[in-house]
């Protein structure tokens, strides 16, 4: 298996960011054949749509399909793409990395995203905390790509206009979310918008835009320059082509970031980032970011990582972070800092989730202190329950998800804790001291 | 079927409704209740309080109702079990931090909360963690805020943002922690501040008038209007055992849509001021005693009889159009042409010209669907907040909104084009535009308009070339205008603007019956039906001439006149009935008799708006102490005076029958002015280096009722009006720092002495002062600081 073949290319060179070793891969040709040649944005569009690429943020919906989802006609300032890299995501840190080592990838993949759906204008959207070196590398990105004569206005005398803006946000999960997103850059409070209408026809300063995350855009230049047929053949099938960046984190010996073949079976991405530390046995994992339902360990063992094997097993690809959680993890606790999570970062515009997530994570806390009653656990499914699906966003079903999958997988654990007034199984099982 | 609708089906009944509509509308249109907090008709869509979850077939989750498009064959179900399994749900969101308050909260028991619970609460909560505690906010005198009670539909942010114009408040902190606030601790100084109470679902914002006097139930509903300007926004008025305690807006969607002022929902605080004029009062031997009502009557018509055909009248523009009617019938067969109701107006020139009534020229309607709109001379959103609501709706549209003002005014609007000229410069500056635009449009101007001044150049470009282009131009002449002491050339200029733009041309009158006046023949010129007749004294006549008798209506002239000082001077010479609902100490110098006039509230009649509608409005209470409704009154007088026969009305309704059929028939129409004709254009107030006095009616200020309504005097807006606002450059040359107490001498013994503030927004060679403060509306003044010495 072939190691890092799409946005982390670069990283086989000593100083991966700079234009220099960009253009050894391959770099801005597919964008300088375009202002050379102008094909019809179309044709982009259908290669986009044949190589198989989904969403990489983690809803998965197919590129190509959402960028012909802008309206047609002459190029405009006045249609935008706004590049998703506010991940906040809890155990996702893919996207800081192509910033950090391969930012002129995700310049190039703008600037071509921009021309195939005819927009004049981009806005990269980085969460607050990338302030420092993921910021600083790709404003150094976008400059060089100016100096180069890649960007701005009449590039290359090609009369193709593209300009494209790094902003910071201040660090809110929810301006991840698309909406939130468009809210936050025109400098509003953070709160998605309900669809429809959907950004394509009613975005950011309520023009049409398309919003797409940072690897998936990064993702463009290689597969135009290798063709779609190369990247879709990569992965599993024309539902899951290409290659997929796995955040592994947790109780594993190597974390960090893997890019693989989509369709990779777990146990061999598990292989890769070392197997268990400290040689403990394989619990629990949370395949696709905090916000997916958690697979036990039998579960997770067979499955392969991609979009649809993930489902098969019961719960969800998202944004490619893989929390692996060994035999000493109290999943209680686990479960109380996640809701504590969803709690502090819901916007407060809907009811069941503004109300919900404090619910649970109160709920949740007092089982973990100790106070818990048997009807809790119950309650909180049903809680659970009734946010998901409910709220203008995901954040409801993310902050329901891994409710109840916890409860529903580790029911035992919950109980052990609300009879026994301790935990089942770790360190605490022995320590720690509950409240009667 | 229409191409534009499509069918669906909600609950089982076929129903057919516009594309584009959502499903709440559809509903609501077919009787079919959903339940909802966020939404509201008039507001935008945020569907954020997830109440109105509904099934829709082939969809796996509940959508909300008032934000999901409608489709082709859509099949909706409120009550099914996935519905109210959602609506249930949300309902117990809602509930687990809501404060179980309610037997001391004033929303108890009208409470859109309660009432839902009713029908999707649980009886016994879940929720056993402890309930989230919000600190207050202070957001002024009117609106009493409850923070913890609040569910945070956002509908009090919208309402500020879309109907006041500015978003006031907004919401801050994530989650939990969110918190509806002005952020930094402000009041809210919008002129419609009040509708946030009624749009807040719960009892987060209340009325701060209203705090604990009464419950829902117990109050019973009046139909009334607003008697505070010339819309005549729709109201109820709710009282409890014949007093009236809370005023609340009545939906009319051709004048207010669900919205009032802040004037009309809390004025009626001022009706137990406590110099309620409560019994009748005669002079005797020089002192005013009180008296049965007979012998009052009797004094009464024995002064009115004495002055006969030199009687003046002056009602007051507010009065009912039955009142009116009955003021003119009785003096003008005692012998009196002399009654008026415009009594902040001072030319009078073109009298003849007048249309039938003085109108907006127009519907209210076609004023927020119009495509360019000029504003010349008014504080719009302060004079008549609610059409400066309808020019902002029709902004929003895309209509251009331009202003021509003789000060700047904060108007809250989306302003493309303004234009301030000094107030002495405003007629000249409007002839300059006529021009322009008959340039621009290439068409001849009547002779008269050469007799304006070319000395000044004025730049006009932009107004003209829009006025120009538009569709449906208006131009709108407001109170500042009315009041200027050339109001019948800038009339005319008005009149000719709208020719000239094909558009049409409206008048902002004062108080809420100008137009029914002159269709009831309560002034000088007109008969009942508004025919012309021999004309008698204007206002300002009457009080420049000193006539031996006159008979003042629900007016306090130091205040309601153009020229207070000289109406005191005339009052003081001559005998006075004034029959009035509030005594102010002038009055109790001047008048030989005072009669007690049941106030805004206490009677029943009808106004004539200036769009032209007629409207009836019931007594919501109970005349205070013995004052009686105005129509009975003058029904007495009548038969005091020996005209039995002609004023012996059995009930309101035979008065108002006998107007009509003078009148004709409704709807009214205001007619176009003349000004075609012979015209001499008056020099103005002379553009020299002398200072000018310009009072300013504040927005609380206007009539004798909100004058006194406690609440409203406490805003910021009536704060910012006791001052005398001068521009910096004119302080700089007089001498005058901010905040430093000034004497204002007009001509005679007129002076004013008053806190001087500085402001950009005021044109050099002019101050502004409040109302009452002893000087006439305009006139030449001198300005000289008070040595902090002499203030002792």
């Amino acid at each position: 298996m072939e190691l890092n073949q799409v946005c982390y290319e670069t990283l086989r060179f000593d100083k991966p960011w700079t234009l220099e070793n960009y253009r050894r891969i391959g770099g801005y040709q597919v964008w300088e054949r375009i202002l050379r040649e102008q094909p019809d944005p179309v044709s982009i569009v259908e290669e986009i749509k044949k190589s198989g690429l989904r969403g990489r943020g983690g809803a998965g919906f197919p590129t190509g399909v959402k960028w012909s989802f802008m309206p047609k006609g002459d190029p405009s300032p006045y249609k935008h793409l706004v590049c998703n890299s506010d991940e906040s995501e809890p155990g996702t840190c893919k996207d800081r990395d192509i910033l950090r080592f391969n930012p002129h990838a995700l310049v190039e993949g703008m600037a071509i995203a921009c021309y195939a759906m005819r927009s004049e204008l981009g806005y990269n959207y980085l969460r607050g905390e990338f302030m420092d070196e993921p910021y600083g590398r790709f404003s150094q990105a976008l400059k060089e790509a100016y100096n180069e004569g890649l960007l701005g206005k009449n590039i290359r005398k090609s009369g193709i206009n593209v300009d494209l803006h790094a902003v910071l946000g201040a660090g809110a999960y929810i301006c991840g979310e698309e909406t939130g997103l468009l809210e936050s850059l025109e400098g509003k409070k953070g709160m998605p918008r309900f669809k429809p209408p959907f950004p394509a026809q009613y975005g950011v300063w309520g023009r049409p835009t398309t919003v797409n995350n940072t690897e998936t855009l990064a993702s463009v230049p290689t597969i135009l320059r290798r063709g779609s047929g190369w990247f879709m053949k990569i992965g599993k099938d024309e539902k899951n082509g290409g290659t997929k960046i796995f955040s592994v984190s947790g109780h594993v010996s190597k974390p960090g970031n893997y890019e693989v073949p989509l369709g990779v079976p777990f146990a061999e991405l598990f292989e890769l980032a070392g197997g268990m530390r400290l040689g403990k046995k394989l619990k629990a994992v949370i395949p696709g970011g905090s916000s997916v339902p958690v697979l036990p360990a039998e579960r997770i063992m067979t499955a392969t990582m991609d979009y649809d094997g993930i489902q098969k097993a019961g719960s969800m690809l998202g944004s490619g972070a893989v929390i692996v959680m060994d035999e000493d993890t109290c999943m209680v606790r686990v479960l109380e800092r996640l809701s504590r999570f969803y709690y502090a970062e819901s916007c407060g515009q809907c009811t069941p989730c503004r109300e919900g997530t404090g619910w649970m994570y109160r709920a949740v806390s007092r089982i973990e202190n100790g106070r818990g009653h048997m009807e809790d656990l119950d309650k909180l499914v049903d809680i659970s329950h009734h946010i998901e699906g409910h709220t203008i966003c995901a954040l409801g079903d993310a902050a329901s998800m891994p409710v109840w999958s916890f409860i529903k997988h580790f029911r035992d654990e919950f109980e052990y804790h609300v009879r026994e007034r301790r935990c089942l199984v770790g360190p605490g099982a022995v320590h720690r001291e509950l409240a009667a | 079927m229409n191409d534009n609708h499509v069918k669906l089906t909600i609950d089982g009944h076929l129903l057919e409704a516009p594309k584009g509509e959502t499903i709440i509308q559809v509903a609501d249109e077919a009787g079919i209740y959903i339940p909802r907090f966020c939404y509201h008709k008039h507001l935008p869509i945020v569907a954020n309080c997830r109440m109105c979850l509904v099934e829709v077939e082939g969809v796996g989750k509940p959508l909300p109702a008032c934000s999901t498009p409608i489709t082709e064959g859509m099949s909706v179900r409120t009550r099914s079990e996935h519905a109210t399994d959602a609506q249930r749900a949300t309902m117990e969101f809602l509930l687990i931090n809501h404060p179980l308050d309610c037997p001391v909260c004033d929303q108890g028991g009208e409470c859109e909360l309660q009432d839902l619970a009713l029908g999707f609460g649980r009886g016994v909560s879940r929720f056993t963690e402890t309930k989230r505690v919000v600190p207050d906010e202070q957001i002024g005198p009117l609106v009493q805020t409850s923070m913890t009670r609040c569910i945070y539909c956002t509908r009090c942010i919208r309402v500020l943002e879309e109907v006041g114009g500015r978003r006031e408040i907004g919401a801050t902190g994530r989650g939990e922690h969110m918190k509806i606030g002005t952020y930094i601790e402000h009041s809210i100084n919008s002129e419609l501040s009040g509708n946030i109470i009624d749009v807040c679902p719960v009892g987060a914002l209340n009325s701060a008038p209203f705090k604990m006097q009464a419950r829902g139930w117990e109050l019973l509903s009046h139909v009334t209007v607003s008697p505070h300007d010339c819309l005549g926004s729709n109201l109820y008025g709710h009282s409890l055992r014949g007093k009236l305690l809370r005023v609340v807006p009545r939906e009319n969607n051709s004048i207010n849509d669900t919205w009032i002022s802040d004037r009309d929902r809390f004025s009626y605080t001022g009706l137990t001021a406590s110099d309620r004029a409560r019994v009748p009062l005669i002079r005797r031997n020089g002192e005013l005693i009180q008296v049965e009502w007979e012998a009052a009557l009797e004094y009464a018509v024995g002064i009115l009889k004495k002055a006969g055909a030199d009687l003046g009248t002056i009602l007051s523009p507010s009065t009912t159009l039955e009142e009116m009617y009955l003021a003119q019938k009785l003096i003008r067969r005692l012998g009196s042409n002399n009654i008026d109701t415009r009594i902040r107006q001072h030319d009078f020139r073109d009298d003849v010209g007048d249309p039938r009534f003085p109108s907006l020229g127009g519907s209210i309607r076609e004023v927020s669907n119009a495509d360019a709109i000029l504003i010349i001379g008014s504080r719009l959103n302060k004079e008549v907040p609610i059409l400066g609501y309808q020019v902002r709706k029709a902004a929003r549209k895309g209509s251009t909104v331009m202003v021509l003002n003789p000060r700047r005014y904060d108007l809250v609007l989306p302003i493309s084009h303004e234009k301030i000229v000094s107030p002495q410069q405003l007629v000249n500056a409007v002839a300059a535009l006529v021009r322009a635009l008959a340039r621009e449009v290439n068409r001849s101007l009547p002779d008269f308009m050469s007799q304006f001044s070319l000395d000044k150049e004025y730049e006009f470009t932009p107004i003209v070339k829009r006025l120009a282009a538009a569709d449906r131009a208006y131009i709108i002449l407001g109170h500042i205008a009315v009041q200027h002491s050339s109001f019948a050339d800038l009339r005319r200029l008005g009149a000719l603007l709208a020719k000239l733009s094909d558009g049409r041309f409206g008048v902002i009158t004062e108080g809420s019956n100008q137009a029914g006046a002159y269709l009831a023949g309560a002034v000088p010129h007109r008969g009942p039906g508004g025919v012309p007749v021999m004309p008698g004294m204007t206002a300002r006549n009457m009080f420049e001439k000193h006539l031996p008798g006159y008979f003042i209506w629900s007016i306090e002239p130091e205040f309601d006149c153009w020229d207070g000082p000289a109406a005191r001077a005339a009052l003081d010479a001559g005998s006075v009935v004034a029959a009035v609902s509030f005594i102010t100490p002038a009055m109790r110098e001047y008048a030989d008799c005072i009669l007690p006039v049941a106030a805004f509230g206490e009677t029943s009649g009808s106004y004539v708006n200036v769009a032209g509608e007629l409207q009836h409005f019931n007594a919501a209470a109970i005349p205070m102490g013995e004052s009686r409704p105005g129509w009975k009154i003058l029904r007495a007088l009548g038969a005091e005076a020996g005209l039995v026969n002609e004023f012996s009305y059995a009930r309101l309704g035979e008065i108002h029958a006998e107007l009509m059929s003078s009148i004709g028939g409704t709807p009214l129409a205001g007619g176009d002015m003349e000004y075609s004709g012979n015209w001499e254009v008056k020099p103005g107030i002379p553009d020299n280096k002398n200072l000018h006095a310009f009072i300013e009616v504040g927005p609380y200020a206007g009539d004798p009722l909100v004058r006194r309504a406690e609440p409203l005097q406490q805003t910021e807006d009536a704060k910012h009006s006791g001052y005398a606002w001068i521009s910096p450059t004119d302080a700089r040359e007089l001498n005058i720092f901010d905040n430093q107490l000034v004497r204002i001498s007009g001509s005679g013994s007129n002076r004013a002495d008053l806190v001087a503030k500085l402001s950009k927004d005021v044109t050099r060679g002019s101050v502004w002062i409040p109302l009452g403060c002893g000087l006439p509306m305009h006139g030449q003044v001198m300005l000289s600081a008070i040595p902090v010495a002499a203030e002792a």
